[in-house]
């Protein structure tokens, strides 16, 4: 199947949370000075104001918010897949992230992991799936996101 | 230093409203933003004899009005204005506006201002909106699954119906209650069109829980009015509108995981108490609807009803021009009539309630009317939220 690429006209900021998102599941910014985390990815921190914003190691457990399944989408590469899930999840107790999410029919407050990772077009996207899925591994979480559809058919 | 006091605005009196206007609404138009911000203004000006040069202030919201500004404008117009201002809060704009001329007008920075929300809409224009709508959205919304403004909302309103027990049923009663307005509209897009419960209920579904009858229909149009000080409304003989209160906010209650409350209950007692009223004194109410459940938030910030209670407050009110409950958006709405112009619909149709020149669809003797915007989704939520009371002259307190 030739797919074509996701949408991706993300800032310089958005592209940056795609780097080193291999090694680890889940890295966001967190300010230098104050440690808050930040979502989405900014220049200043929310907090304190400060520019010394580092991406860090997160913990990838989060909380399902809400989701649905989207029928419609202004893009031809969902087109071709929809229904798509998406979910507002909860991540670090502080930020409310939108996510791919892998699972269905998830009660909200349900556990999630939510990790980070490219998608086709090399934008950094974030996934949310079931605590039982694993994801120790940026094998297990690239195969995730390769089942997702949203990496080049193999 | 931290946070201070807030004081309540100053009252708003003095300034005088006249002369709503709307061009028509069309799905698409090959007409740009500027023909229909110069249109609603020479029709403000047919309709009240005043001459172009009599303008001295314009205040502009437009999403399609790109690369040009309201600057820009003077020009096109052949205008020498002595105050510009563009209003860019979305469906909070309307409002804030309004809130912006009287100020000016107030000050004596100007003594005539239009004041004009206007879009145009091509087949491609609202996907380039969208897919471009704030840094936040490019990297954190659109790439997960490119729905524009219909997945964040479409969130918000899965995250209403579990947190509070609304049904669709209940979005449908507001849908519905609006198309029933609408169908005395001759300006509303969809006006010519019935809608039922059942054919609500039965629509296509879009996003979630949103089905097409929930999802505002982007088109081309304006609205706009004047805004000048009651002597001069007088001394030209026309009819005019006063402002009892005005407020805004933005970026209210951030740390809400998921956003079920917008800035307005921060505000409204001020608002009220300016104004010398309470919500049971307003005959006639219009909320920035671009999907139901965020009517139904400003129903609840704004006291109609307490938080979380607006589906069981739809299942006891009516909401039509003429069902003896609250009229509320009794053009129909933008889900009825038609996206256009940033949240100035709603300011129009309550002038033109007040004035008594709403035609079929008139509630009978409205002296004081309410009008809220909600705006920018700039990530996950609307940032902006805004409202007003206005009065007929003599009624209420800042008069």
């Amino acid at each position: 199947m030739n797919k074509q690429i996701p949408p991706s006209r993300g800032t310089a900021h958005g592209a940056a949370s795609a780097e080193g998102s291999a090694a680890i599941a889940l890295s966001l910014q967190r300010c230098a000075e104050c440690g808050a985390w930040q979502y989405p990815s900014r220049e200043l921190c929310s907090n304190c104001l400060s520019d010394k914003l580092l991406w860090q190691a997160a913990d990838p457990r989060s909380i399902y918010l809400a989701g649905v399944l989207l029928q419609h989408s202004l893009e031809d590469y969902f087109l071709q897949d929809l229904p798509w899930h998406i979910a507002a999840v909860r991540l670090t107790g502080e930020l409310t992230a939108i996510s791919h999410c892998a699972g269905t029919d998830i009660d909200p407050g349900t556990e999630l992991w939510t990790f980070s990772h490219p998608d086709l077009s090399g934008a950094g996207v974030l996934i949310s799936v079931p605590r039982s899925t694993p994801i120790e591994t940026a094998e297990q979480r690239s195969a995730i996101v390769r089942e997702m559809g949203l990496l080049e058919d193999s | 230093m931290t946070e201070l006091t807030r004081a309540r605005p100053m009252d708003y009196r003095g300034v005088a409203i006249v002369a709503p206007f709307t061009v028509p609404y069309s799905r698409y138009s090959e007409r740009s933003a500027a023909w229909f911000i110069g249109t609603a203004l020479r029709g403000m000006l047919d309709e009240t004899g005043i001459g172009k040069e009599a303008v001295d202030g314009m205040s502009v919201s437009s999403f399609t009005l790109a690369p040009d500004s309201v600057v820009s404008l003077s020009e096109h117009f052949g205008m020498t204005p002595r105050w510009l201002e563009q209003i860019p809060f979305g469906g909070a704009s309307g409002v804030i506006s309004l809130r912006r001329a009287a100020r000016a007008i107030q000050a004596g920075d100007a003594n005539l201002i239009a004041a004009i929300g206007a879009d145009t809409s091509q087949p491609e224009s609202f996907k380039a909106t969208a897919a471009n709508f704030s840094t936040f959205s490019m990297d954190a919304v659109y790439p997960y699954g490119a729905a524009g403004p219909n997945a964040p909302f479409s969130l918000i309103t899965q995250r209403y119906m579990d947190a509070y027990g609304a049904t669709r049923s209940d979005f449908g009663q507001l849908c519905v209650s609006q198309r029933y307005n609408a169908n005395r509209n001759p300006n509303a897009l969809l006006g010519h069109k019935p809608l039922t419960i059942e054919q609500y209920l039965e629509a296509r579904q879009i996003a979630g829980p949103l089905h097409l009858f929930d999802c505002v229909m982007p088109c081309a149009g304006a609205d706009g009015f004047l805004v000048t000080r009651v002597e001069i409304a007088e001394e030209l003989g026309l009819p005019y509108i006063v402002v009892l209160a005005a407020d805004e906010l933005h970026n209210a209650f951030s740390d809400d995981p998921v956003q079920l409350r917008g800035g307005w209950e921060r505000f409204r007692d001020d608002l009220y108490q300016s104004a010398g009223l309470t919500p049971q004194d307003i005959d006639v109410v219009q909320t920035y609807d671009d999907y139901p459940v965020i009517s139904m938030l400003q129903l609840e910030g704004l006291g109609f009803c307490p938080p979380g209670a607006a589906a069981e407050f739809l299942r006891t009110t009516r909401l039509t021009f003429d069902g003896g409950g609250l009229p509320h958006n009794t053009n129909g709405g933008q889900l009825s009539v038609g996206q256009a112009g940033c949240g100035y619909l709603g300011v129009v149709e309550t002038l033109t309630q007040l004035l008594e020149t709403a035609g079929e669809r008139q509630v009978p003797g409205a002296a004081i009317g309410l009008v809220s915007g909600y705006g920018m989704v700039n990530y996950d939520r609307g940032l902006c939220s805004a409202a007003a009371i206005l009065a007929k002259p003599g009624v209420g307190a800042a008069t």
